[in-house]
C-alpha cells in the first residue's frame, strides 16, 4: 500500500477565480477512488464547496478562496477498516493508505499525512489547506495537517471544523476531553490559551473578544453551577450574544467560550461570531481594500523597515496592514472590530508610534466620542476604549495626536460645537479630562494640527470660523498662549494646516485656499512669520489637502491631488529653491481625497493614497532608483 | 536602502514540508512559492506557541510564521447528533506538517520553536512569571550548500 498502488490523474479548479498566489487555496485529494469511480469524488468536491461557500463567513470570503480537486486513482477502492479498530478487516490498495480504527477507534480516519502534503503541493504549491475524500461511507475524519473526511452524511462538517483548527488556529470550545465523564478536566489550568476563541480572563477590559462584548451583557455571562460536570443547560441569553461562557477548551469550569455555541463546540452550528471574524481576518487580508475615498490614510514607521498603515473601510471599519522588509506585507485586517464615524469625509485611524515597540491610534467612534486603542509588541492589540470621558465631537471629526517625549501623548480635537479640545496622557499620571484650548472654536470640518518642535514645547494650527488660518501654542513655562491669525490668507474651511520643523526653530505651514491654490508660509525664530505665497502655481482637488515631509533641513517634499486628480509632487530645496508640480508614476487619485507621505530614511519617500478606483495604493521613492509604479496595498 | 527592500514586492516564500515521529523531526521538502502570506510576523518576545523562526546566517530571527499540524492527540467525532466530540491522547504521534515562511534574500535556516509561557512549568511558585521559555525543536538549513534561494 503506498504511491505504487495509484496515479495522480490531475488538478481542476472548481471554485473560485482569485489570483493563485493571492487566495485561501483549499485543495480536496481523492482517496481510494478507482479510475472509474472518479466522478464520485467530483460529487463530493462540489457538495464540500456548496457545504463550505455556505457556511459564514466563508460565504462573504469567496472572492478570496479557491477550491481545487486532485484527482487520484487508486488500485483498489475504499480504506482499510481494522479489526482492532471495530472495523470489517478490510486491506486495500489506495494511494494515499487512508485507514480507519485509527488509535484503535473505528471512526478516526487516518492516512499517510506526507503522501497528501507532497502531492498538494506538487499541483497547487500554494495550497493553505489540504484535505483528503476517502471513498467510503463508513462515518469518519480527522484533523491536523491534513484533514481527512468519508463519503457518510454529515462528514464535511468534520472537515470545516478541523479547517478551523487547521488554517486558523481555533480552540475547541467543547468542555470536555471525552464527553464529559472523565477525571481532572473540572478546572482549566490557570495559564491563558493562545488561541483566540478560548480565554481564562473574563474582565471585560482586557478580554481578547472585547471588541464584540456589548455594554450590557454580563460577564461572565454564564458560570457552571457543578464543575464536578458539565453545564448543559440551555442558553440565559439570546442566541448570538457574545459574552464569556464558562465551559470550553477541554475543562468543564475556569475556561470561556465567546457565545453559547459555535461550530468549534458542536457540528452543524455556526462559527461564532468571534471565529467568524478569526477567519476574516486570515482570508480577508488577501484582498484589496475598498477604502472610504475622502478619509486621509495614516502611516507610522516603528523603525527604518517597517510600515504600519491606518485607513478606513468604505463600510467604516477601522483597518490596518503593515509592511516588514522581512515578511512583506501582512494584508488588511479589522483593527479590533472598530467602525470610524462616517460624518464629513470621515473619521481617519490616526497613530503614533511613542517607541519602536509600541502604537497609539485614534478615531471617532459612530456615536461621535474618541476612541483610543494601543499595540504592544508584548500583547497585540487592545481594545478600543473612549478617551478622556467621552467627548463628544463632530461627525467625521480627526483626531491628531503629538508625543513630546516617550511618556507623554497630546491629543487634540474639535467638540460637536466647533471648540478646539485637547487632553493628555503621562505614564505617570494616565490620561487627564478634555479641556479647551485658550477658547479657540474651529470652522466646520477644520482640523487641528499639532506639533512638538521640542519636547516643552507646542504649536497648534487650525481654520477658524473667518476662515483664516489661527495658531497657539503652549510652553511649559508659560502655559497656553492667546490664538493669533497668521496673515490674511482666505482658506477653505476645510482645509487641512499641514506643518513641518525642519528645525527646531523653522515651521512651514502649507494649506488651501479658498479658490484651491496651494499655499504656504513659514515662521522662523529670526525673522517670525512670511508672508502667504503659492506654491509654485499649484492647486488642489476640492476637498483634497497638501501633505509636506521634511527628509532634511534644507529639503520638502510636497504631494496632493490636483485639479484633475492627478497626483503630483513638488520639492523645495536649498539651494535651488521650488520645483514644478509633476505627476507621480501616473497616478490619479478618487476626487477630494488626500495624499500621505512618510520618510523612513532620507533617501527614500513612501507614498499612499486612494485611487479612483477607490483602492488603497502606494509607490515610493528611492533616490538611487527614482519613482516606482504604483500597487495596490494588500499582502506580499 | 536598495529597491530589494521596499514595499512595492514581497519576499518570496518557501514552503517546509516536516516529518515528525516522537521528538525526531526531519525537513523533507523545501520549495519556493510565489504566495503571499498571511500571518507571517516579525519575531515577538512574548509570542507562545509553535513557531517556525527565519534566521539570517548571523541567526538572527527575521520572521516568525505560527505552525498547527504536530499533533499529540486527535479528535474523534460522533456519528450521531449531539453526541459530544471527544479528544483522544496519540499512543504514538507521528505524521507530517507544512509550513510556509518568508524568504527574505538574508534568510539562512528556520528553527522550529515551542514557546511555552513561564508559568507553565512553575504554578506553585510566587513572583511574577518571566518571558516564555523557547524550547527548540530542530533547526534546518533553508538552502542547499552553495546554492541561494
Amino acid at each position: 500500500m503506498s504511491t505504487a498502488d495509484g496515479t495522480v490523474i490531475g488538478t481542476t479548479r472548481v471554485s473560485g477565480t482569485a489570483p493563485v498566489n493571492q487566495a485561501f487555496n483549499i485543495v480536496l485529494l481523492a482517496e481510494g477512488f478507482q479510475t472509474g469511480q472518479q466522478n464520485a469524488f467530483n460529487t463530493a468536491v462540489s457538495a464540500f464547496a456548496t457545504a463550505l461557500l455556505g457556511t459564514a463567513p466563508f460565504n462573504d470570503l469567496a472572492p478570496a478562496i479557491n477550491i481545487f480537486r486532485v484527482n487520484v486513482s487508486s488500485t483498489d477502492a475504499g480504506a482499510d477498516d481494522p479489526v482492532s479498530g471495530g472495523g470489517t478487516g478490510a486491506s486495500v490498495r489506495t494511494y494515499f493508505d487512508a485507514s480507519f480504527g485509527g488509535n484503535g477507534i473505528r471512526r478516526l480516519l487516518v492516512c499517510n499525512a506526507t503522501t497528501v502534503l507532497t502531492v498538494a503541493a506538487a499541483q497547487v504549491p500554494q495550497f493553505s489547506l489540504a484535505l483528503l475524500v476517502v471513498n467510503s461511507t463508513i462515518y469518519g475524519g480527522s484533523g491536523g495537517s491534513v484533514g481527512t473526511f468519508s463519503l457518510a452524511g454529515g462528514a464535511s462538517e468534520i472537515a470545516i471544523h478541523e479547517a478551523g483548527h487547521t488554517a486558523f488556529r481555533l480552540a475547541d470550545e467543547y468542555p470536555y476531553y471525552a464527553g464529559g465523564n472523565e477525571t481532572g478536566h473540572d478546572h482549566h489550568p490557570a495559564t491563558e490559551p493562545q488561541e483566540p476563541n478560548v480565554t481564562i480572563n473574563t474582565t471585560r477590559a482586557t478580554l481578547k473578544w472585547g471588541w464584540a462584548v456589548a455594554a450590557a451583557t454580563a460577564l461572565p455571562t454564564m458560570s457552571n453551577p457543578n464543575c464536578a460536570s458539565i453545564d448543559s443547560r440551555p442558553s440565559t441569553v439570546p442566541g448570538g450574544t457574545v459574552g464569556t461562557f464558562e465551559g470550553a477548551h477541554y475543562y468543564h469550569c475556569g475556561a470561556y467560550r465567546p457565545e453559547h455555541d459555535c461550530k468549534m463546540r458542536n457540528l452543524g452550528v455556526p462559527f461564532c461570531r468571534v471565529c467568524r471574524q478569526v477567519i476574516f481576518n486570515r482570508i480577508g487580508p488577501l484582498a484589496t481594500l475598498n477604502a472610504r475615498a475622502r478619509t486621509p490614510i495614516s502611516v507610522v514607521s516603528r523603525y527604518p523597515e517597517h510600515l504600519d498603515v491606518f485607513d478606513v473601510a468604505s463600510d467604516g471599519r477601522t483597518m490596518t496592514d503593515w509592511w516588514d522588509a522581512s515578511t512583506g506585507w501582512g494584508g488588511w485586517f479589522q483593527l479590533a472590530g472598530g467602525i470610524a464615524s462616517p460624518g464629513g469625509t470621515g473619521s481617519p485611524v490616526t497613530a503614533i508610534s511613542r517607541y519602536a515597540r509600541h502604537l497609539d491610534v485614534f478615531t471617532v467612534g459612530t456615536d461621535n466620542r474618541v476612541y483610543s486603542a494601543w499595540w504592544d509588541a508584548s500583547g497585540g492589540w487592545s481594545n478600543w476604549f473612549v478617551l478622556a470621558g467621552g467627548l463628544q465631537v463632530r461627525p467625521g471629526s480627526t483626531v491628531n495626536v503629538v508625543s513630546r517625549y516617550t511618556g507623554h501623548l497630546d491629543v487634540f480635537t474639535t467638540a460637536a460645537d466647533g471648540r478646539i479640545m485637547s487632553c493628555w496622557w503621562d505614564v505617570s499620571s494616565g490620561w487627564s479630562g478634555w479641556f479647551h484650548v485658550s477658547g479657540g472654536v474651529a470652522a466646520n470640518g477644520a482640523t487641528v494640527t499639532a506639533i512638538a518642535r521640542y519636547p516643552f514645547h507646542l504649536d497648534l494650527f487650525t481654520v477658524g470660523t473667518d476662515n483664516r488660518v489661527w495658531s497657539c501654542w503652549w510652553d511649559e513655562r508659560s502655559g497656553w498662549s492667546t490664538w493669533f491669525r497668521i496673515g490674511n490668507q482666505a482658506v477653505r474651511s476645510d482645509s487641512a494646516v499641514n506643518v513641518v520643523a525642519r528645525h527646531r526653530d523653522q515651521l512651514d505651514l502649507f494649506t488651501i485656499a479658498s479658490d484651491q491654490r496651494i499655499v504656504s508660509t513659514w515662521w522662523n525664530a529670526l525673522g517670525g512669520w512670511g508672508s502667504w505665497f503659492q506654491v509654485s502655481g499649484g492647486a488642489a482637488s476640492p476637498g483634497s489637502q497638501v501633505t509636506a515631509v521634511a527628509r532634511y533641513s534644507n529639503q520638502l517634499d510636497l504631494f496632493t491631488v490636483g485639479t484633475d486628480n492627478r497626483i503630483y509632487s513638488t520639492w523645495w530645496h536649498d539651494p535651488g529653491g521650488w520645483a514644478g508640480w509633476f505627476n507621480i508614476s501616473g497616478g490619479i487619485a478618487a476626487p477630494g481625497s488626500t495624499v500621505i507621505a512618510i520618510s523612513r530614511i532620507t533617501e527614500h519617500l513612501d507614498v499612499f493614497a486612494v485611487g479612483s478606483d477607490s483602492k488603497t495604493y502606494s509607490t515610493w521613492w528611492d533616490g538611487r532608483t527614482g519613482w516606482a509604479g504604483w500597487f495596490q496595498l494588500s499582502v506580499s | 536602502m536598495s529597491q530589494e527592500s521596499s514595499p512595492g514586492q514581497g519576499p518570496g516564500s518557501m514552503r517546509l514540508i516536516f516529518e515528525y515521529d516522537g521528538d525526531e523531526i526531519h525537513l523533507i521538502s523545501r520549495q519556493l512559492v510565489d504566495m503571499a502570506l498571511t500571518g507571517a510576523q516579525t519575531p515577538l518576545e512574548d509570542h507562545v506557541g509553535k513557531v517556525a523562526e527565519v534566521r539570517d546566517a548571523s541567526n538572527k530571527a527575521l520572521a516568525s510564521v505560527p505552525v498547527t499540524g504536530m499533533q499529540t492527540t486527535a479528535e474523534v467525532f460522533p456519528e450521531n447528533p449531539g453526541d459530544p466530540i471527544m479528544r483522544v491522547a496519540l499512543e504514538h504521534p507521528q505524521g507530517a506538517f507544512t509550513v510556509v515562511v518568508p524568504a527574505p534574500k538574508a534568510a539562512a535556516s528556520v528553527a522550529l520553536l515551542d514557546i511555552v509561557p513561564a508559568s507553565a512549568d512553575r504554578e506553585a511558585l510566587p513572583g511574577p512569571a518571566g518571558p516564555p521559555e523557547r524550547r527548540i525543536l530542530g533547526v534546518f538549513p533553508l538552502t542547499e550548500e552553495g546554492s541561494t534561494p
